[in-house]
């Protein structure tokens, strides 16, 4: 599935690649997919998205929205290609995360709001169902979650003024089976305005057939007078019985939130070592806290800033809602970050859907980011191409550098953290071969000890990346897997140096793995 | 009149006037402070000739109406000095003249007595990038929820042949409704002009080249206090 497995974790216990052969790395074959067409919702930020593997087989839609099954026992070679889903789309929107595999289909989600079924044999669309309204500003960008015999659907289009909702379909009929609006109510002035959409895949809990879904911020994202009050269930976290669509539980992270803040991140699903504890929702969040909430309830149980130098707010209290919060208010009294010193901590740019990750061998959530406070001893930024560009020193120049995270989840405590000179909005990827992969939007993939964060190996390719590695097998044999692309308006890119000059549209995908 | 929220700005940036706190039926001398750049308006279009402010209303045209359209800008100086400093959270939080995130032209509709008589918003095209613009047409969605989502009536607007729909779907209408005492129109549009699309015969990419726009009018219903 998108995220690896049920609770989010992008882990692998794979150890084929591990940290004494991670340096002999080679790309065994490259694929390169899709094509420039009309109407197809390539225009920015259409890369982060992850391929799936079963049998052998890789199955991935492109930044241009076609969906391909490609053989992993043939070098990638094409077994077939859908392109029918998406010539008719909006440009301007995401073409799709990713897809899910149930029984004989590939589920597919178009950004106008439908969900297909493709033949997994064929390519064939054997089904369509429209679940929103793109007339709305309903699009859909999350991979779809198959639990069972169920199609859970997250919703996305904030920017347009999506109302968000997560519907649930049946995953052999298409029917509706149940739908759960994420903002409260018409009295909630977020209500008609749209916001908390959803743009990353829910995560399930087997024990508690709870599924867990992050929230994006409430609309208009950076003009809080105009939504007084909570603007409930933004930048939240949505509890949801998978079986009858109930609201189980929900934690808002920043109630009435002033500084554009977007929740709708991953959620992972920690279960403490053995196995007999109470699962722990973990999620790194967009306000520059890491948080651990008791997986059953709900309950507030921890939060550490995962980003050095936070000033929005003097903390988190007992009931982990800012230390300012006042209940009722129109307004809440946070401080903004725009008349301070920092005024881009935590970084506008930071984790916000970025794909997490958590080791069940190190015991470490790792979260992708940005910084965004740092103000002095900013490393000089090294590229390739210039080592002498001065672009780092500009005043924003920290906003722009990468960070990863290395959190204790139970107690919050930050074990390691890493800056790197470029974007990283890829996300994270654990093995039980003791590594973390990522990759920075230059287009660099890098590989990492997983309890200390530095560098064993990395490599550059020719073009842009922030999408997140996969790793998977191939008759015993361990591969890794990355999408490399630039596309020229590519949004989440916000800066050029010269190594990213040259970028143009492209996909390919890098399938790596030990020397033959 | 109807409800407008307000609430306590979290930004001094923020708390300038909005083409909100304009009611219908005010005199020019209850009309807010704050805005800047007054000028003749032009149906919606960029703001012409600059006027000293809304009690210069009678230097532009009426139109067959009878109104006297003032355009006007928020004060949106702490949003250029964030943009020279590159502060890319202040510039989101001062966000100029926005309504509800999308860039506009506000402006008042005064009868010969200076009497607001309506208000105006169109999206403003100028200065931002294509992939903004494309959300233009969604303003339309926010403002009739604004006023309740039920008793509006809508139509297609005339189609002019081919035109051709950006997306699965191809949205060129108008929306009207009356409530409180006033005519409300909505009319949102998003598609490609005849000879547009967004890669031309050679593949290469052409993205500006489409309509995304929203305009709004409320408008006092005649006889209405």
């Amino acid at each position: 599935m998108n995220l690896g497995s049920y609770d989010g974790g992008r882990y692998s216990g794979l150890t084929g690649i591990n940290r004494d052969n991670v340096s002999k790395l080679v790309v065994r074959y490259s694929v390169p997919l899709g094509g420039l067409i009309e109407g197809s919702g390539n225009f920015r930020d259409a890369l982060p998205l992850s391929p799936l593997v079963e049998d052998g087989f890789i199955y991935i839609v492109d930044g241009w929205g076609h969906v391909s099954k490609l053989d992993g026992r043939k070098k990638g070679e094409l077994v077939w290609q859908n392109k029918d889903l998406q010539t008719d789309l909006d440009s301007w929107l995401v073409a799709g995360r990713g897809l899910a595999l149930y029984r004989n289909f590939v589920i597919v989600a178009g950004s106008d709001g439908r969900i297909h079924w493709l033949d997994k044999d064929t390519g064939k669309t054997v089904r369509s169902v429209q679940v929103g309204d793109p007339k709305q500003g309903y699009t859909i960008e999350a991979s779809p979650l198959v639990v069972g015999d169920r199609i859970i659907v997250g919703g996305g289009g904030a920017e347009r003024g999506a109302l968000g909702r997560i519907d649930a379909l049946d995953a052999n009929t298409g029917s509706p089976l149940w739908h759960v609006d994420t903002l409260e109510g018409a009295s909630n002035p977020a209500g008609f305005l749209g916001g908390g959409t959803i743009s990353q895949t829910g995560t399930y809990d087997p024990k508690t057939g709870l599924t867990i879904w992050g929230t994006g911020h409430p609309n208009p994202r950076y003009n809080p007078g105009v939504r007084p009050g909570d603007s409930l269930h933004a930048n939240s976290v949505l509890a949801i019985d998978t079986e009858t669509g109930d609201l189980r539980w929900h934690f808002q992270y920043t109630p009435g939130d002033i500084n554009g803040f977007s929740e709708d991140g991953t959620h992972l699903l920690v279960t403490p070592a053995g196995g007999s504890g109470e699962t722990v929702v973990a999620h790194f969040a967009n306000n520059g806290y890491f948080y651990g909430l008791d997986g059953k309830q709900g309950a507030f149980r921890v939060a550490t800033p995962h980003v050095v130098g936070l000033e929005w707010t003097a903390g988190i209290d007992k009931a982990g809602h800012p230390i300012e919060y006042k209940a009722g208010a129109t307004t809440q009294a946070y401080k903004s970050g725009a008349w301070q010193n920092h005024p881009d901590c935590p970084n506008i740019k930071g984790t916000s859907s970025f794909a997490s990750a958590y080791s069940s061998r190190t015991g470490l959530a790792y979260g992708s980011g940005a910084d965004g406070c740092l103000m002095e001893n900013i490393p000089p930024i090294k590229t390739e191409s210039a080592p002498g560009w001065l672009g780092a020193y500009y005043s924003g120049a920290a906003a722009d550098m990468g960070m990863l995270t290395a959190v204790e989840p139970l107690s919050g405590a930050v074990k390691a953290q890493r800056l790197f000179d470029f974007p990283l909005h890829a996300g994270a990827l654990a093995t039980a071969g003791g590594l973390v992969f990522t990759t920075t939007a230059e287009g660099r993939l890098h590989a990492l000890n997983d309890e200390t964060l530095e560098t064993l190996w990395s490599t550059k390719f020719g073009s842009l990346t922030d999408v997140p590695p996969i790793t998977f097998s191939v008759d015993g044999e361990q591969f890794l897997a990355v999408v490399v692309g630039g596309n020229a308006y590519t949004g989440g890119l916000p800066y050029r140096p010269p190594e990213m000059g040259l970028s143009e549209p492209l996909f390919v995908l890098l399938v790596l793995g030990l020397p033959s | 009149m109807l409800a407008l929220f307000a609430a306590s700005p979290a930004l001094a940036c923020q708390g300038g006037p909005t083409v909100w706190d304009i009611q219908l039926g005010s005199k020019l001398d209850e009309l807010p402070g704050g805005f800047t750049d007054h000028a003749c308006g032009s149906n919606g279009g960029p703001p012409g000739r600059l006027i000293a402010g809304f009690g210069a209303f009678k230097e532009c045209k009426p139109d067959g109406e009878g109104l006297y359209e003032v355009a006007f800008r928020y004060d949106d100086e702490q949003e250029f000095i964030a943009r020279a400093l590159e502060q890319s959270r202040a510039v989101a939080l001062c966000e100029g003249t926005k309504a509800f995130g999308f860039p506009v032209v506000p402006s008042v509709l005064l009868d010969a007595e200076g009497v607001v008589r309506g208000l105006r918003l169109s999206t403003d095209p100028r200065g931002i990038e294509p992939a903004d613009r494309s959300n233009d047409w969604a303003l339309g969605n926010l403002l009739k929820r604004r006023y309740g989502e039920d008793g509006w009536v809508c139509e297609d607007l005339p189609e002019i042949p081919a035109e051709t729909p950006v997306a699965r779907f191809k949205l060129k209408e108008a929306c009207t409704k009356s409530a409180d005492g006033a005519e409300l129109t909505v009319q949102s549009e998003y598609y490609h002009r005849p000879g547009q699309s967004f890669t031309d015969e050679f593949g290469n990419v052409q993205p500006n080249l489409f309509v995304s726009q929203t305009r709004f009018e409320i408008k006092q219903t005649p006889g209405s206090k």
